[in-house]
């Protein structure tokens, strides 16, 4: 097992600012649990799907997974290296692409040796050709984006955590890079994707989890949980008074 | 460990070339700024106050370069965690490295600088003694003392934000009994206990005594700066280890 998680919670502190605290004449900490009840585990070569509302936790949980926060309650393993898959973090604007690429495969924990043997292949996918050599404050928000992602995509570790990222650029290069990350998904690998897309989820992913205001509510098969989620956020019809 | 190395010098490297880019005049800033700063007090205290002090111009130039050292290390690297939220919310990093990178940057503006200006003082106005040998050991001190100091002050700074104005303050504070524009003897005996207190008093006034004077430097400042330095700095790596998962929950 990869990873397990049972009765996971996050809680985070949130200082009440001067003007707060004066109308109720107490200085003190407000508790924010985003994630409250979280259960479930991922095996080597499983994918899973993560559904739920705007704020119900799910980017908390991912950076919960790639150990960047610690749960505060419950009990979390993680066996394996895992990684946000999070693009454009590090970038140096001043900086070539070059000189971006070896930074952003530094700070994601891999060795000089590691990223200069990927550094042409991440060169050649992102198509940015002699720009290459300029530094990036000159792209073009498209260009920037093709760069984050090649990175992401070539020197992303065991687990990768995706966050509603499946492509970007232009539509061709967009087609190109979905295209990619799910080759390189379907391959053996790990991977825990947050998306509003059906068809994505449907696609990729195995199993499922749907997250309600911080609890886990339904784990199981994909087609069951889409099932579950859309009868859990169903409209209903508004009864009017006679 | 070694990928560590790697990674910190290639960053720092990253950003001195960075900062160079940045500005029109480049690295032309590093010789200028210093030199503008020692102008301006040369001004102010020998030529408007008639302050007595010999070679009053090396004097100052000593001072204001291992001050120049101390206080933007210690500015920069104290903010090294807190101005780096963005990025530890999104990858799981070694949090020292943020401080690290600061005072090395600093560190090596600096070196070129002093280096400069060591082989300027020793070609055109004072004998090369055997004490010049002392020298890397000063420098080693103030090294370890503002690295130390450094890494504590970033360990907390991110959940105490407003201690970065304090702080400023303290610096400024800490400016006038470190000997900088004066010698020790100038202040006067009930306040001595003042520059003891502090080791950047020390170091300065060690640094003189080797280049000026071609005397002994002050050894138990040079062992407290590194003692005090050591200390702060394990404190500082226990604290910032400590909280690791709780920098990135910081708004």
């Amino acid at each position: 097992m990869l990873i397990d998680l049972k009765g996971v919670g996050v809680c985070y502190h949130r200082k009440k600012s001067i003007s707060q605290a004066s109308k109720t004449n107490v200085i003190r900490e407000r508790l924010f649990w985003a994630l409250k009840d979280i259960t479930f585990s991922l095996n080597q070569g499983e994918i899973l799907g993560v559904l739920g509302k705007n704020g119900a936790g799910k980017s908390t949980l991912l950076t919960l997974l790639a150990g960047i926060i610690a749960p505060s309650q419950g009990t979390m393993v993680s066996t394996k290296k895992t990684c946000l898959l999070s693009l454009q973090a590090g970038f140096e604007p001043f900086l070539n692409g070059k000189k971006n690429i070896i930074i952003s495969g530094l700070l994601l924990g891999l060795t000089y040796e590691q990223v200069k043997s990927k550094i042409l292949e991440i060169i050649e996918f992102s198509e940015l050709g002699e720009f290459i050599d300029e530094p990036i404050a000159t792209y073009s928000a498209g260009m920037k984006a093709r760069l984050g992602f090649s990175i992401a995509l070539h020197l992303s570790p065991d687990v990768i955590l995706i966050d509603e990222v499946l492509g970007v650029g232009d539509q061709e290069f967009q087609d190109k890079s979905s295209k990619a990350l799910k080759n390189k998904l379907k391959g053996d690998m790990a991977a825990v994707i947050v998306s509003h897309s059906k068809e994505t989820i449907m696609e990729l992913c195995h199993k499922c989890i749907v997250i309600d205001k911080g609890v886990s509510v339904f784990q199981g098969k994909v087609t069951e949980a889409l099932a579950f989620y859309d009868e859990l956020y169903a409209v209903k019809p508004i009864k009017l008074a006679q | 460990m070694k990928n560590m190395l790697i990674t910190l010098f290639f960053y720092t490297r990253a950003k001195l070339e960075v900062e160079s880019y940045r500005h029109f005049a480049g690295i032309f800033w590093w010789v200028l700024d210093p030199i503008i700063g020692v102008a301006v007090y040369y001004l102010m205290l020998k030529v408007f106050l008639n302050h007595q002090e010999d070679h009053y111009i090396q004097f100052l130039f000593i001072g204001i370069f291992a001050w120049k050292w101390f206080v933007e290390g210690i500015t920069r690297s104290s903010a090294g965690i807190l101005n780096n939220l963005t990025l530890i919310k999104k990858i799981r990093i070694q949090k020292y490295i943020f401080p690290l990178i600061e005072i090395l940057n600093v560190t090596w503006r600096f070196l070129i600088m002093f280096s400069i200006m060591l082989i300027a003082l020793y070609l055109f106005w004072f004998p090369l003694t055997i004490y010049a040998l002392t020298i890397p050991l000063i420098l080693l001190a103030q090294f370890i003392f503002i690295m130390g100091l450094g890494l504590f002050l970033s360990s907390f700074i991110p959940m105490f934000p407003d201690l970065q104005f304090l702080l400023g303050h303290a610096l400024r504070l800490a400016f006038y009994p470190s000997c900088i524009l004066f010698s020790a003897e100038k202040l006067p005996s009930q306040y001595q206990f003042v520059l003891h207190m502090n080791p950047i008093a020390g170091l300065v006034q060690s640094y003189r005594q080797v280049i000026l004077a071609g005397r002994a430097p002050l050894w138990d400042v040079i062992g407290t700066a590194a003692i005090v330095g050591i200390f702060l700095g394990a404190l500082g790596l226990f604290i910032i280890n400590k909280y690791d998962k709780d920098y990135p929950k910081l708004i």
